[in-house]
């Protein structure tokens, strides 16, 4: 593991190099979330509950997803795409190093400064629509945490696939642009899952994208029995190990394929 | 033991062929229309642990095809590759700790971070011991003289220094074989030259098996005995470099110096390779050099004249220009021995 914890600190001492654009990208990312509320707010207006989610309910949710989804959503793809196409994913690959755990550790910088840079605006937002947040129930915390840490691996088994792609599809941009939105909604960062019709919900709950976002939000906010929570778990898991397995069958079967291009 | 055998390897790109024109766009959609590209063609060599080999071939000719073969990166379509043990398709780390790989284009540096945090990446990716990893560390940037940027970003060297520090990562856990694609593209006369004679010393003090490509006749003057010249994807000819002018023994070039301004009625017979006011080099069958030289001689009046061999340069000229006229590089070698 010692060349991957090696990557992680060279990549946080690139990243900080960058503080001030990382910081706005956070920033600006914040702002259509002032939107969304401001939108709650008023559907709000004159109900007390819409589907079962009061307004400090829902506002939690929105704020909890967005939160989630800057810390957690990958942005690697785009770099992998270029690598391939240039070429330059010949250089990992003359060496004993594991281009996925590269990216691991790549990707868990990022998240890393992400984290850091963004306290500050948290702190800010949380403090400024106190009155509409919810804390989590202290009996959640662990479980909460565990979901968060499903959903980064999961996150990353799911970009690090797409990534992938490339090395078939080689203009794979519309895709991933295709890939970005598709994923947002159907994880819940836009809405609560629970709010779509009923036999999309029973669907969702099956497949992984909603243990991305809808999984830990709705722990968060209480919404699952524990029992439901330790299900929801071992679904989580077993589409993290089914997406170990296929990533490793589509790095196998694309490095047969790679063209190794250039020069 | 050999430590790289190539056998009988031939490898084909199949590329999506573009038409132009928006109905052919469409229809390219639908129906993609490949073209089979053969970079290498029964291409047969072996190296021994030391040899230090210059590969080299016009644009195109399947060089950096080739030595991405030999590194494992691309499968080839047939044949063998084996370097020591190992089939370096099945990209086994006990290969790869044994590899430095320098492609010329390509970067493997971090952009944003000085040299030395790669140089220690890569001890940890190699696994070096700390010890043999300072040794190698002083050895290689004294003799490459880069002390002085070793903490500057690598965005803000020059290219040659880039270059240098390129090869010390390459190098740093002192690997068998070193591939070298390039390495001095795009480099002034005095970077290439402190390049060259870095891999003399440093590589065969080491015993490091090189394979190196270069456009720069002088890189492979200097450091290679043995060349392996490629051609349209097939190995056109292995041996010495010196021993490539036999190729087009038939032909010889004559060197006449005239007493005054050439007129403008001499037969200049085959082909003329240069020509000035008073000096003309022609070059001739060797066969008919004492017929030529004699009428020459006779009807002008020359000052001096002399009979030269073809020089390596020009020879190579001679055989990327020619059409291939031979389909397998490796009884063409075996004929000329
Ligand atoms: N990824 C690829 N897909 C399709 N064709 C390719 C690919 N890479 C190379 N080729 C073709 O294979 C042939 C050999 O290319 P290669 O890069 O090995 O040449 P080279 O000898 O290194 O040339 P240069 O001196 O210009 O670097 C060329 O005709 C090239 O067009
Ligand atoms: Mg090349």
């Amino acid at each position: 593991m010692k060349p991957y914890n090696k990557i992680f600190r060279l990549s946080l001492q690139q990243l900080f190099q960058y503080r001030m654009n990382i910081f706005m990208f956070i920033i600006f990312g914040f702002l259509p979330l002032l939107a969304m509320l401001y939108l709650w707010i008023t559907i709000y207006e004159g109900k007390d509950t819409i589907q079962g989610f009061s307004l400090q309910e829902m506002i939690t949710y929105v704020l909890l997803a967005k939160l989630l989804e800057v810390l957690l959503l990958p942005d690697f793809h785009w770099s992998i795409n270029t690598e391939i196409r240039k070429g330059e994913l010949s250089k990992y690959l003359v060496k004993p190093l594991s281009y996925s755990r590269y990216w691991f550790a790549r990707n868990l910088a990022v998240r890393t400064s992400h984290f850091v840079l963004a306290i500050i605006p948290i702190v800010w937002i949380i403090g400024s629509m106190k009155a509409y947040t919810l804390p989590i129930q202290q009996h959640n915390v662990l479980l909460f945490l565990l979901s968060v840490l499903g959903s980064f691996i999961l996150y990353f088994l799911m970009y690090y696939q797409i990534s992938l792609l490339t090395i078939w599809f080689i203009d794979v941009s519309s895709f991933f642009f295709t890939v970005d939105i598709l994923l947002e909604f159907l994880a819940g960062t836009i809405i609560p899952l629970s709010l779509l019709p009923n036999w999309l919900y029973e669907i969702l709950k099956y497949l992984p994208f909603s243990y991305l976002i809808y999984f830990p939000t709705s722990i968060y906010l209480g919404k699952f029995l524990h029992k439901e929570i330790w299900w929801g778990l071992c679904i989580q898991g077993t589409w993290i190990l089914v997406f170990l397995l296929t990533s490793r069958l589509l790095w196998l079967w694309g490095l047969k394929k790679y063209d190794s291009v250039g020069a | 033991m050999n430590t790289i055998t190539v056998d009988h390897v031939s490898k084909n790109y199949r590329r999506v062929r573009t038409e132009e024109g928006l109905w052919n766009s469409l229809k390219s959609l639908v129906f993609r229309n490949f073209e089979t590209v053969k970079a290498l063609e029964n291409v047969s060599f072996s190296l021994e642990q030391g040899e230090m080999v210059g590969l080299i071939g016009p644009n195109g000719a399947g060089k950096s095809t080739l030595i991405k073969t030999l590194c494992g990166l691309i499968h080839p379509s047939q044949g063998t590759v084996k370097v020591f043990d190992f089939k370096p398709t099945d990209k086994k780390n006990a290969f790869k700790q044994q590899i430095g790989v320098v492609l010329g284009q390509k970067n493997q540096l971090w952009w944003d971070l000085s040299p030395v945090e790669t140089f220690k990446l890569h001890q940890e990716i190699y696994n070096i011991p700390e010890e043999e990893f300072n040794i190698s560390f002083q050895e290689l940037t004294q003799l490459l003289r880069v002390e002085h940027v070793l903490t500057t970003p690598v965005r803000n060297l020059s290219l040659g220094e880039r270059m240098k520090c390129e090869l010390i990562a390459s190098l740093l856990h002192r690997p068998k074989i070193l591939f070298l694609d390039e390495p001095t593209i795009g480099l002034d006369i005095i970077s290439q030259k402190k390049i060259r004679s870095f891999l003399k010393q440093y590589c065969v003090e080491k015993k490091i098996t090189v394979i190196l490509t270069s456009h720069y006749m002088d890189d492979i003057h200097y450091l290679c005995d043995r060349v392996l010249i490629m051609k349209s994807g097939t190995l056109f000819y292995d041996g010495k470099l010196q021993s490539i002018q036999s190729f087009i023994s038939d032909y010889k070039y004559l060197r006449f110096t005239f007493k005054t301004v050439i007129p403008h009625t001499i037969n200049l017979y085959d082909q003329v390779e240069e020509i000035d006011r008073q000096t003309l080099v022609i070059r001739v069958a060797s066969a008919n050099a004492k017929e030529v030289l004699q009428h020459i001689t006779s009807c002008y009046s020359v000052v001096d004249y002399s009979e030269e061999r073809i020089p390596v340069q020009d020879v190579l000229e001679h055989i990327f220009s020619e059409p291939n006229k031979v389909s397998n590089g490796r009884d063409q070698h075996e004929a000329i021995q």
